[in-house]
């Protein structure tokens, strides 16, 4: 059996229960206005100081809300340190979901922010945002903008930026598939090329196949031009100079089968690879 | 710092479960029994790393989380009475004062 003394003796840190329940919808918080902050004699005298501070850093303001003095005399209980680790997550989370205004003051080797430093003006307003009581003394004023019109309004400037971002992002995609698509009509127009040259080549090559004597054929005309050019026109087809080659280019042309001298002479010297030189009398 | 400086520093934020259960019965009018099943019931159906943690606090030992098991077995047996019976009795029969 459970007695109300102990019903006053369990409880929860109020921050904690008052966020917990009105993430259900049900609000147990103090004040429609800015969150209640008790009178300020309620205030221990290092709260009452650090209400004076310009801008807190996200450890203070944790230590705030958690009720640590952190340069206070002992030592920090691990439920103290746990309080405190969960009020920074708290705090450095909804600086990230862009709900606190902050800004980074020192980063880590890898660029990370290590500790954000907060107006006290910003922290009421997300209090407020988020029905907390504001944990420091003294009336912070606030913007002439109602606090919860200026929290929405920087969340929706957030989600507007977020938007032009991935805009410009898709925008960037567009223009860069655009150029991919000409780079690929351009390479297809040049594949087609290549393939009608290649067939072109193709067919040239067959051509040239089918023109040209090989084997046995190649080795028989050579001789009957090389036999001609030595037994006619007495050629000595084996010699540096051909002698009467022009005499052979004319009567050929004549019989109507005109080609270049040059061309007579490459088969007449071909011909003398197969045709075995004649042997001087003596 | 005083003496009442760091008294009030001790019980900073602390709330009690009897002080939860009553701002609830204001919020709509429902009963502390009422108030005692729902908030039963949420801290139950949330993950136990995300649930707000039991405290305890009395004079003489300040505030302290509740991580000891007893305690933490204590509170919820408050909890769990009031959703069964509603508010409780005042004082217990070692507790009347003189």
């Amino acid at each position: 059996m459970k007695y109300l003394s102990e019903f006053h003796s369990f409880g929860f840190q109020e921050a904690e229960i008052i966020s917990f329940l009105a993430k259900h919808g049900i609000n147990i918080g103090n004040g429609t206005a800015l969150p209640a902050a008790a009178a300020d004699d309620a205030f221990p005298g290092w709260k009452r100081i650090m209400a004076l501070l310009p801008k807190l850093t996200d450890t203070e303001a944790a230590s705030a809300f958690v009720g640590l003095d952190l340069a206070g005399p002992g030592w920090l209980s691990d439920g103290d340190h746990a309080d405190l680790s969960r009020w920074q997550s708290v705090i450095r989370r909804a600086i990230r979901a862009g709900e606190l205004a902050a800004d980074e003051t020192e980063f880590e080797q890898d660029g990370t922010p290590k500790e954000w430093s907060i107006l006290p003006a910003d922290l009421a307003a997300w209090c407020l945002a988020k029905n907390l009581a504001y944990p420091l003394p003294g009336g912070v004023e606030l913007p002439a903008t109602d606090a919860g019109l200026r929290s929405a309004l920087a969340s929706c400037e957030q989600e507007r930026a977020q938007w032009k971002a991935r805009a410009g992002a898709l925008e960037a995609a567009g223009d860069q598939r655009a150029s991919l698509q000409d780079e690929i009509d351009r390479l297809r127009e040049e594949l087609r090329t290549k393939t009608d040259e290649v067939a072109a080549l193709v067919r040239d090559r067959d051509a040239l196949k089918a023109d040209s004597l090989s084997g046995k054929g190649r080795s028989t005309a050579l001789k009957i031009i090389g036999g001609l050019a030595r037994g006619v026109y007495g050629m000595d087809i084996h010699a540096e100079r051909l002698e009467r080659i022009g005499e052979m280019v004319k009567d050929l042309e004549k019989a109507g089968a005109g080609i270049t001298e040059k061309t007579l002479r490459d088969w007449i010297k071909e011909s003398a690879t197969i045709i075995e030189p004649q042997r001087t009398k003596r | 710092m005083s003496v009442k400086d760091l008294l009030a520093t001790q019980q900073a934020g602390f709330i009690s479960l009897h002080e939860v259960l009553t701002r609830m019965t204001q919020v709509d009018g429902a009963t502390y029994q009422e108030a005692a099943t729902l908030l039963h019931r949420l801290l139950w159906a949330e993950d136990e790393n995300a649930r707000p943690r039991w405290y305890e606090y009395s004079p003489l030992y300040g505030k302290r989380v509740a991580s000891d098991t007893a305690q933490a077995k204590a509170a919820w047996e408050c909890l769990r009475q009031a959703a069964h019976s509603g508010l409780p009795d005042a004082w217990s029969e070692d507790e009347i004062p003189f």
